[in-house]
């Protein structure tokens, strides 16, 4: 398994490294390895230990077997809802070499409507 | 290297050595299930016995070639064993079958809401080729029968997985398991796993809007080797698309107003003109996520069909259908 690393101005989680190498759906109540649990036991906290250090979260997409709009909406999304877009977005990087295209859908999920 | 089953000298001997076996067990035991004779021998005795109804396969058993007819029947199927009757399905005339027909009935037939003691029996094809084809999907005639046991096949071209639960890796496996025949490896198809991911989500979020995690999805692979395409399907039983997002009265008729038909309203809704049934903007991205997925050209002849309509996005087709199916059913294929 693939850990989290630190340096000296990020931290770093991959989602097929740290959490599951086939992501699941939007809710808990759905299934495994949904992006509530994700946003709960590792986005969430990371970001917020991320930003009471002042480094980047760096978010590397590559390695699983392919998202579902649920997933990336239901924990990228809610992070953006609950803490704002504008300070997620300025601590949030991704790895998206797998699908390059995600990046783009993930910010559009994040915008506020 | 090839596997000594999939030579046809080796699968020759194995039938020639099956029917010994059946011969042998005939003179065993004369009252057992096998003694009866044929297929048809066999569905005549249950008949009297049971009270059987009996229905006919459409002769081109498939979801995908022939949708209206093969909802025809299905509706006729779901009607007579819902309301408690067992049947005879004779599928002995049949010319064609595909795994999305396959898959389709197995969800019928073993779907929550037939009573335990009905019984369904299967007549198998006079075709040996698609009686085969048949077996390879696992829906094997004796266990059908009497508990409506289906066991999933561990072996040949075919793979199903089934669960009321959003489990992506179950339907992950299916995609090891083709790409496994396609390419000669474990590989990843990022697409395709997005399709079997949203269909799922979607089964398990909207299929029943009263009850969570009330319906089932099936998926479904099957490799074709002389053609060289896996070909996927997945379906649930639930409302349908355009019938969930039609929950509320007001909403109908605004989308009547707006859209005219149920075609024209499935066209907008894979192009993301369309709010999910909660309302919420942040929602209904699944279908249009897949749409955009399709430019992207790792599978190709994406049908699907929910409620009254038909969508062959290749052809640019959206039509509607004289029977309605009630459930989500897509299909797609990935080639070498």
């Amino acid at each position: 398994m693939t850990t989290m690393t630190l340096t000296d101005t990020s931290i770093s989680i991959s989602v097929s490294g740290n959490f599951a190498r086939v992501p699941g759906p939007r809710f808990e109540w759905q299934g495994k390895s949904s992006g509530e649990e994700f946003l709960k036991t590792m986005l969430m906290p990371k970001f917020l230990e991320a930003e009471k250090k002042g480094l980047q979260l760096i978010v590397d997409l590559d390695g699983t077997e392919g998202y579902s709009t649920g997933f990336l909406d239901g924990s990228f999304g809610e992070l953006a809802r609950d803490l704002g877009f504008e300070r997620v977005m300025g601590r949030l990087q991704f790895i998206t070499n797998d699908e390059p295209y995600l990046e783009t859908e993930i910010i559009s999920y994040m915008k506020p409507k | 290297m090839k596997k000594i089953r999939n030579y046809p000298k080796y699968q020759r001997y194995q039938r020639r050595r099956q029917k010994r076996a059946l011969r042998n067990s005939r003179k065993r035991n004369p009252k057992s299930l096998h003694a009866l004779g044929t297929s048809k021998e066999r569905a005549s005795v249950f008949e009297k016995g049971f009270n059987f109804e009996r229905i006919d396969a459409p002769s081109n058993f498939s979801f995908v070639n022939d949708p209206d007819t093969f909802i025809d029947f299905l509706s006729e199927l779901k009607m007579i064993v819902f309301s408690g009757k067992s049947v005879i399905v004779d599928l002995s005339d049949i010319k064609e079958i595909t795994n999305d027909a396959l898959i389709a009935l197995q969800s019928v037939i073993q779907d929550k809401k037939v009573p335990r003691d009905v019984k369904v029996f299967i007549q198998q094809p006079n075709d040996e080729r698609l009686s085969d084809r048949l077996e390879e999907s696992g829906i094997n005639e004796e266990a059908v029968g009497f508990n409506r046991d289906i066991a999933p096949p561990s072996s040949g071209r075919f793979r199903q997985k089934n669960s009321v639960e959003a489990d992506m890796e179950k339907a992950n496996e299916l995609i090891r398991f083709a790409t496994r025949k396609l390419f000669g490896r474990k590989m990843r198809l990022l697409d395709v796993q997005r399709i079997l991911s949203e269909c799922i989500d979607n089964t398990t979020f909207h299929a029943n809007p009263e009850k969570k995690l009330a319906e089932m999805w099936w998926a479904t692979v099957y490799y074709n080797s002389k053609k060289g395409i896996a070909h996927f399907s997945i379906l649930d039983n639930g409302i349908g698309i355009i019938e969930s997002l039609k929950i509320k009265f007001a909403t109908e008729l605004t989308l009547l107003f707006k859209y005219g038909n149920n075609a024209k309203l499935m066209a907008a809704i894979f192009k993301g003109k369309v709010k999910s049934r909660t309302g919420k903007a942040n929602r209904g991205r699944g279908l249009p996520g897949i749409f955009k997925a399709r430019s992207r050209h790792e599978f190709t002849n994406l049908v699907v069909i929910s409620n009254n309509v038909f969508v062959n996005f290749d052809r640019k087709e959206y039509k509607l259908l004289k029977n309605s199916f009630s459930g989500t059913f897509f299909y797609w294929e990935v080639r070498k």
